[in-house]
C-alpha cells in the first residue's frame, strides 16, 4: 500500500491541534509567576521547532490553478537581537498533497522531501501584547529563500524545488528559556513552469540557548 | 469579633480583587484576539479541507486499447497473455467511464491457445497492425475535429512485445505485423506514437505500455528517476535514495527547476525500464485467476479497487502506478524464483497527473 502519511490531508490539522494543546497549558501554568525582566532580553541564538499547515494553489501555463494543501515540520536555528533576525537557518520535511482535479480530471501531483532555507528580517517589540507578567511579545518579519529535494509521491522521480518564503510571527516568551510563537508563513515554489503559492499557520516552540540567560 | 470581622472583610476584599484579576486575565483582549485567531485558522483549515468540491465525471475520455499476442510473421514467438491484458483493461476502463474505441487485439487463440483466454464483450477485434493502430488514432482525431470538439483525455494502452536495438539502445513497440527480420521500420517508434497521440484534439494525454524496454518511452521531464533502467538487485542495480540522487544531479536538477520547460505532453506509464524485460505470469502466482495476465497489468488492474487513498473514489495514474509498482516489488521481484527476472515500472515526470479510474 502507499504510505498513508504521504497522502493524508488530516495530518497537518492533527499537528496544529497537537502543537496547540502542547503550548497552551504551558502558557497557563506560567501565567502569574513573576519572571525577571532582565533575563528576557532577546536571544542571540535560539532554536525553534515548528509545525506548519498550508493551503494554496498551483498553476502553470495552459492549465487551471488548482487548490492543494501541504504541511511541513521545521527545525530552525536563529541568530537575532532586539531589532533584527540576522539569519535563521532552517531544515524541514515538507509534504505537498496532490491538488483537487479540474473538470477534465487533470490534477497536480503530490510531492515531498527535505529542504534547506535561510531567512532574515526585522523584529518589533509590542508593548502590552505580552502574557503578563512576562516580557513583551515580539513580531518577527522574515523573508528568505530555500531549495527542497523532493520525490513525487509514490514514484522514484526526484526534483529540486526552489522557493521563496515569508513569515510573520508573534513570539511569546514564557520563561528565559523558552517560548512559543504563532505565525503566518507564505511560500512560493517553482517546479519548471508550475508555480505554487501557499499560505498557512505555523506553531513554534522556541528554545533560547544559555547565552540568553547571562 | 471585630478582628474576625475585619479579617473577613479583608478576605472578601482579597477574594474580590483576585476575581477582578482573574477577570482581567480572562478579558485580556490580547489573549482573546490570539485565541480567536487560532480558532479562525483552525476553522479555515477545516473548511479548506472539506470544501473542495470535486467536478463531475467527464463524458469524453477516449481510450485506444491494443493487445498483441499473436505475431503474423513471428509464429514461434507469441507474446502470451497480452490479449487478456487488453480485454481486461478495456473492461476496467469502460467501467470507469472511458469510451473504449474498437479493440485492437490479436488473440493468441487464433493459433491455438495453451491457456484460458478472455473474449471481449463485443467479440470482435481489429488486428493491431502498425497501419491499423495509426488509423485508429487518425479516425478518432478526424471524428473529434469534424464535431469541433476537444476530448478531455486520450489514453492508449499497449500490451505486446517490445524491442531494443542492441547498438543504439533505442526502444520500439512491436505491432502484429512486425517482420521476421526485425526491421525497425515495421515497429512503432517513440516519435510515431507521440505524433499519433498528439494529433487527437484532447486536453490530457496518457499512454500505458506493458512491453519489454517500454521505459524508453518515458520522459523524465524536470526530474531524475532514481530507479535504474535495468533493476537487478542481484547485480547491484538498485534504486538510489532521493536525497543522494538530488545531490548527485544537483546542477542538472536546479537548471531544470528554473527552466521554462513544460511538462512532457504525454503522461506515460511503462511496465519496465528502458533496458529490461516485462513479464507475464505463467505460474499464476501473481494473477491467480483462470485468465493469466502480464504481471504489471495485473496489478494496474487491481489498482482500480486498491490504490485509492483519500476517499474520493478517484484513482489517479500516479496512485495506480504507485500501487502496481509496490506490488511488482513485493510479489514478483521479491520472489526468490525471480532473482534474475526483476523489473521495475517507470512513470514520466512533470507536475501534472490525470485520473485513471473514476469509480464515482
Amino acid at each position: 500500500m502507499i504510505d498513508p502519511l504521504r497522502g493524508s490531508r488530516g495530518l497537518p490539522l492533527f499537528l496544529f491541534i497537537a502543537a496547540s494543546l502542547a503550548a497552551l497549558p504551558a502558557a497557563a501554568d506560567t501565567a502569574g509567576k513573576p519572571t525577571s525582566q532582565a533575563s528576557m532580553r532577546p536571544s542571540l541564538f535560539s532554536f525553534s521547532a515548528e509545525a506548519c499547515g498550508f493551503g494554496g494553489m498551483t498553476g502553470m501555463p495552459g492549465r487551471p490553478a488548482l487548490e492543494r494543501t501541504a504541511y511541513s515540520i521545521d527545525a530552525i536555528l536563529s541568530v537575532s537581537d532586539a531589532r533584527w533576525t540576522y539569519f535563521a537557518l532552517g531544515a524541514d520535511y515538507v509534504d505537498v498533497n496532490e491538488s483537487i482535479p479540474d473538470p477534465t480530471l487533470f490534477l497536480y501531483r503530490g510531492y515531498g522531501g527535505n529542504s534547506l532555507f535561510v531567512e532574515g528580517g526585522p523584529r518589533f517589540a509590542l508593548a502590552g501584547l505580552g502574557f503578563r507578567p512576562l516580557a513583551k511579545s515580539r513580531v518577527e518579519t522574515l523573508g528568505g529563500a530555500g531549495v527542497a529535494a523532493t520525490e513525487d509521491t509514490g514514484t522514484t522521480l526526484v526534483s529540486l524545488v526552489p522557493f521563496l518564503r515569508f513569515d510573520i510571527r508573534l513570539v511569546n516568551p514564557l520563561s528565559p528559556f523558552w517560548g512559543w510563537s504563532i505565525g503566518i508563513p507564505v511560500e512560493v515554489q517553482r517546479r519548471a513552469t508550475a508555480i505554487t503559492g501557499m499560505a498557512g499557520l505555523s506553531l513554534t516552540i522556541v528554545v533560547r540557548l544559555p547565552e540568553d540567560t547571562k | 469579633m471585630k478582628r474576625a470581622s475585619d479579617s473577613g472583610t479583608e478576605g472578601r476584599a482579597r477574594s474580590r480583587q483576585k476575581m477582578r484579576d482573574t477577570k482581567v486575565m480572562r478579558d485580556n483582549p490580547t489573549r482573546r484576539r490570539l485565541f480567536a485567531m487560532l480558532l479562525l485558522f483552525v476553522g479555515a483549515a477545516l473548511l479548506g479541507l472539506q470544501g473542495c468540491a470535486l467536478p463531475g465525471a467527464p463524458t469524453d475520455r477516449y481510450a485506444i486499447v491494443i493487445g498483441v499476442a499473436n505475431y503474423t510473421y513471428l509464429p514461434g514467438d507469441p507474446c502470451l497473455y497480452t490479449d487478456n491484458d487488453a480485454v481486461s483493461m478495456a473492461e476496467t476502463l469502460t467501467k470507469t467511464h472511458w469510451l473504449v474505441q474498437p479493440e485492437l487485439i490479436s488473440p493468441y487463440q487464433d493459433t491455438g491457445a495453451t491457456y484460458d483466454y478472455k473474449t471481449s464483450a463485443t467479440g470482435s477485434y481489429i488486428s493491431p497492425t502498425k497501419s491499423a493502430i495509426e488509423k485508429a488514432f487518425g479516425d478518432l482525431a478526424t471524428s473529434l475535429k469534424a464535431q469541433g470538439r476537444v476530448a478531455s483525455t486520450i489514453l492508449v494502452y499497449f500490451s505486446g512485445h517490445g524491442y531494443q536495438d542492441p547498438a543504439s539502445l533505442i526502444g520500439y513497440l512491436c505491432p502484429s505485423d512486425t517482420t521476421v527480420a526485425l526491421d525497425v521500420s515495421s515497429m512503432i517508434t517513440i516519435q510515431e506514437l507521440d505524433s499519433w497521440i498528439n494529433q487527437v484534439p484532447a486536453t490530457n494525454r496518457m499512454a500505458i505500455l506493458d512491453s519489454c524496454y517500454s521505459g524508453y518511452f518515458v520522459a523524465p521531464g524536470q526530474s531524475v528517476d532514481a530507479a535504474p533502467p535495468a533493476y537487478l538487485p542481484a547485480d547491484g542495480q538498485t534504486v538510489d535514495g532521493s536525497l543522494s540522487t538530488a545531490l548527485a544531479n544537483a546542477s542538472t536538477l536546479f537548471a531544470q527547476a528554473i527552466s521554462n520547460e513544460s511538462d512532457p505532453s504525454i503522461l506515460t506509464i511503462a511496465a519496465a525500464g528502458a533496458r529490461e524485460s516485462s513479464y507475464g505470469d505463467s505460474s499464476f502466482i501473481v494473477s491467480p485467476s483462470t485468465d493469466p495476465h502480464g504481471v504489471f497489468t495485473w496489478f494496474l488492474l487491481q489498482a482500480d479497487q486498491n490504490a485509492e487513498t483519500n476517499g474520493d473514489k478517484l484513482v489517479t495514474a500516479t496512485e495506480a502506478f504507485a500501487y502496481a509498482r509496490s506490488q511488482v516489488l513485493a510479489q514478483w521481484d521479491g520472489n526468490s524464483n525471480n532473482t534474475w527476472l526483476t523489473f521495475l515500472p517507470h512513470i514520466s515526470g512533470g507536475s501534472g497527473d490525470i485520473v485513471l479510474y473514476d469509480n464515482r
